[in-house]
């Protein structure tokens, strides 16, 4: 292919080439980025996304937690019963206002699992939800709300933490995408 | 060569990780952070942060407390 051109222009050629690998190379240095779809409101699962999302951001990486359907009671932080349907007002009855009231997947004893499970974790020193999600704020953890999901469960922006913001499913792919860590819980 | 201290006595995991991820910011490359923990996996997860973050251990010393000294890089 390069028979055709002469000294000088494969010596421009050659120096375009290695700019460009240089500039693909920086590039690939970049953040690493961590993913998390949250879909679950169970204790012992948001426990879990927030510990690596906390991690991964304490690790340096770009970290985005997209919360969907029961994910969004994990940046939930009150519940409004105003300008909403009767179907949307049920659903807000029937869910946690926030991190403070959800129960682990098992032995939840209708409540008292959620209990007995903090009085350990208390005991043995180790943050609470509330806490890790707190930090994971603080590290610049991005926390996206799905608009579908919060339209589906009545939940309106109001009654989500400050710093969230919500988007579609395209955002998430496009972070998810570019992360070395995915995770769905 | 400035040193500054962290006390993470006391803290489970991720705590201890997640405190020194943020001090971390605070140091000038070439600092020294000294780190004091008892989580019991705490040198295994230091190590594992330090290669993430291409920080340096200058030293570490296993006890009941455990104390790590981090240089930036």
């Amino acid at each position: 292919m390069t028979e055709n051109f002469n000294e000088e222009q494969k010596k421009l050629i050659e120096e375009l080439v290695d700019k460009k690998l240089a500039e693909l190379n920086l590039k690939a240095k970049k953040n690493k980025k961590a993913t998390l779809l949250v879909m679950s409101h169970d204790f012992d699962r948001l426990m879990c996304a927030f510990i690596v999302a906390n991690t991964a951001a304490a690790v340096g990486m770009e970290v985005t937690m997209f919360f969907t359907f029961w994910g969004l009671t994990a940046i939930r932080t009150s519940k409004e019963y105003q300008k909403k349907s009767w179907p949307e007002k049920m659903v807000t009855w029937m869910l946690p206002g926030s991190v403070n009231s959800v129960n682990p997947s098992k032995f939840s004893f209708g409540g008292l699992g959620r209990l007995f499970f903090g009085f350990l974790m208390k005991k043995q020193n180790i943050a609470s939800l509330v806490e890790l999600v707190e930090t994971a704020e603080e590290l610049g953890v991005e926390m996206i709300a799905c608009e579908m999901s919060m339209q589906v469960m009545g939940v309106t922006r109001e009654e989500l933490r400050k710093n969230c913001f919500c988007a579609g499913a395209s955002v998430y792919l496009e972070r998810a995408s570019e992360s070395e860590v995915s995770l769905f819980i | 060569m400035e040193e500054k201290e962290l006390d993470c006595k006391g803290l489970r995991c991720p705590m201890p990780i997640v405190k020194i991820g943020k001090e971390i910011k605070n140091l000038e490359v070439g600092e020294v952070l000294k780190v004091e923990a008892t989580d019991p996996a705490f040198q295994i997860d230091i190590e594992a942060w330090a290669r993430q973050t291409n920080n340096l251990i200058v030293s570490f010393e296993d006890g009941e407390v455990k104390k790590v000294s981090i240089k930036k890089q």
